[in-house]
């Protein structure tokens, strides 16, 4: 298309990054907070603030309770949209499948129960359509948690964390499109930024800050993308793969009748039921199956508290029961055990991984990160902001570099992309600091309390566009957004704020966590103190160059092959 | 757009239509030649001794780096016309494929 295959990457390069850049910056910073998801759950949900602890007894604190789960009207209307005819009412539905998991991080026993319903799913493709209702169970207690702290609004797992896979878009599930796409177009970002610079081992190793401002964000662009290139591109493929089932469907849509008969033959190796009998049936002692599956990882060597339990064809004679430990001690998933539900016996283990089910297993794991390695947590947090801080500084590059030009000739397009960079980069910050802060200070007994959170958070980002789209006009003629430091400078007033909030509504200061110990809301405030800190330095520092450009900078002309 | 995108040793830029038709065929083009490649990668894997599910797998992890190099090729051939025919017809020729060898082995 270009003279040669280096220009034609270094196109692709410029303008797909630039169009899906804005939502990669959102998939990468909510990802990295992800990886504390259940630590800021704690922060979030103070009622919650205790020590993980190990799974309680099934028998005594999970059984008894199954039958209290009801639907959730939530899921009543996703799967109502999904069915043909009306569903039946919430009360006549009954339990298939149930599912209980907790892990080393998170004090909270987690449950869902999947309803079967009798409704044709409108695609055919779709075999497997449930109504889910949800509980929540304190281990420590073996109690169940009270609607009103279960139905809370945790900002990790509820929030943050399918803000970074789907963007909270869930209408035709165009939120698990768009987030596909960008994963995608950053895997070709990566491949392409690589092909456009030749001198790619050397820039590994070059920043020159007190180089030209131009200079310099390129620098710190190439240095970010090439030193995190291998997690970059790791961590894309694994997100992607996690849900090519969605995305790449057509070994199952184009080859239906022999995926469906493979279907049946793999699980007939396994010699457990596909279907319920039909006929109700007792389950035996899941505590004893859970003492079973333990004797057997003890008798393997490695580290054995249960991770999940999952009755399938619950009530039904033909339940069985699958057992998988919390895989602390390596980053790939865990294989499963399985027990038959009347008997207690030990019906199927999974055979050890082949070549490709481990390479599979590893991509998971480390994408779901559910290991217990607090260094390697901390390093992918850091590589997600890498990330963060490469795309940052792509829209930077891309703007600097046409601002004075399209100022002389009036057009508008460095203009409108600063503003939607400004947007993107500390107007997501703002709306992540204001709704932590909001999160502190609404009364907890607040009718719509949720909602309340997650309308703090949108508006808040509207308004940072809003914002920094009027303070846009020093674009208009080459200088320099005002709107990134004042931005910042709010960023770091809500971050510092959050972090009092946190203080003032919880008596738990930073102080008092790091001496107890308690490391998942001491680590959320040193963060948002940390982001306080950094911010409003950069605030500082952007004040007075703002001040200082009244002078203009003089032009700046750099030898950079191909940035078309 | 044009003067936007001028600059010394790059050819002139291209007109916006122009230049989304060719972000399609890379995108959508390369979708199609994914989604027809995964599918008859998983019957060869399947037909190599793999178990479906296996194949499907593997499937989908060489059909994410296949999709990867669609859309970079769809940027390098001269016209726009070459990418579309290459990548969808490309793809539709390998579903088809999987298609029918599919019915064929059950």
């Amino acid at each position: 298309m270009r003279e040669t295959f280096r220009l034609s990457m270094a196109y692709l390069h410029t303008w797909l990054g630039l169009l899906l850049g804005f939502v990669l910056m959102a998939i990468f910073f909510f990802g990295s907070l992800s990886v504390f998801d259940r630590e800021i759950d704690r922060w979030s949900v103070p009622e919650t603030r205790a020590q993980a602890a190990p799974f309680p007894s099934f028998d005594r604190s999970v059984l008894p309770i199954i039958d209290s789960v009801k639907p959730d009207p939530e899921s009543m209307e996703h799967t109502a949209a999904e069915v043909i005819g009306k569903l039946p009412p919430a009360d006549a539905l009954k339990a298939g499948d149930v599912g209980v998991y907790t892990n080393h991080r998170d004090p909270i026993l987690r449950m869902y129960v999947a309803f079967d319903v009798p409704n044709k799913p409108r695609d055919a493709n779709l075999d497997h359509v449930h109504v889910y209702g949800f509980a929540s169970v304190d281990p420590q207690t073996g109690e169940r948690l009270p609607a009103d702290i279960q139905d809370r609004l945790q900002l990790g797992t509820g929030f943050f964390f399918p803000m970074h896979f789907m963007l909270h878009l869930e209408w035709m599930e165009l939120g698990y499109w768009i987030v596909g796409l960008a994963g995608m177009v950053m895997m070709a970002a990566l491949v392409s930024g690589v092909v456009m610079h030749r001198k790619i081992f050397r820039e590994m190793f070059t920043f020159r800050p007190e180089k030209a401002r131009l200079r310099s964000i390129l620098d710190l662009h190439n240095m970010t993308g090439v030193l995190a290139l291998p997690f970059l591109f790791v961590i894309t493929l694994s997100g992607l793969l996690i849900f090519a089932f969605m995305y790449l469907p057509s070994p199952t849509t184009l080859m239906r009748p022999l995926a469906k008969a493979q279907e049946l033959v793999e699980a007939a190796g396994t010699g457990l039921p596909v279907d319920p009998s039909g006929k109700p049936g007792k389950l035996a002692s899941v505590d004893a199956m859970m003492e079973a599956a333990k004797a057997r990882w003890a008798a393997k060597g490695v580290p054995g508290e249960i991770g999940s339990v999952a009755i399938i064809h619950y009530g039904d004679a033909d339940a069985y029961v699958s057992i998988a430990r919390d895989n602390v001690d390596r980053v790939a998933t865990s294989e499963t055990l399985h027990f038959t539900g009347s008997t207690g016996a030990l019906a199927y283990e999974d055979p050890p991984a082949s070549g490709i089910r481990t390479t599979e297993g590893f991509l998971y794991g480390l994408h779901f990160q559910q290991f217990r390695h607090w260094t390697l947590r901390w390093l992918l947090f850091a590589g997600g902001l890498a990330g963060c801080a490469c795309i940052a500084s792509g829209f930077l590059f891309f703007v600097e570099k046409r601002k004075k030009k399209h100022a002389a000739i009036g057009v508008p397009g460095a203009r409108i992309t600063e503003a939607l960079a400004v947007a993107s980069v500390t107007g997501m910050l703002v709306a992540t600091g204001a709704m932590l802060l909001a999160n502190r200070l609404l009364p907890v007994d607040l009718p719509g309390l949720a909602g309340w959170q997650e309308a703090v958070f949108w508006l808040t980002w509207l308004a940072t566009l809003a914002h920094a789209g009027l303070r846009s006009g020093a674009a208009a003629s080459g200088g320099f957004s005002p709107a990134w430091g004042e931005q910042a400078g709010l960023v770091a007033l809500l971050a510092a704020g959050a972090a009092l909030a946190n203080w003032v509504t919880t008596g738990d200061h930073i102080i008092r966590t790091v001496a107890e110990g308690y490391w998942p809301v001491a680590g959320v405030d040193a963060v948002l103190l940390v982001t306080a800190g950094v911010a409003g330095y950069v605030a500082l520092r952007l004040r007075s160059r703002v001040r200082r450009s009244g002078q203009a900078t003089p032009a700046v002309t750099i030898k950079e092959p191909a940035h078309v | 757009m044009k003067e936007m995108l001028a600059k010394p040793g790059a050819r002139p830029a291209m007109r916006p239509l122009r230049a989304a038709n060719r972000f399609a065929a890379a995108i959508v083009g390369g979708y199609l030649f994914a989604y027809g490649f995964t599918a008859l990668a998983t019957f060869t894997g399947f037909g190599a001794g793999l178990p479906f599910s296996e194949a499907q797998v593997l499937a989908w992890m060489l059909g994410a780096l296949v999709y990867l190099g669609a859309i970079l090729w769809g940027f390098v051939p001269r016209t726009t016309t070459k990418a579309w025919t290459v990548l969808a017809g490309g793809g539709a020729a390998m579903g088809v494929a999987a298609w029918l060898l599919s019915r064929w082995a059950v």
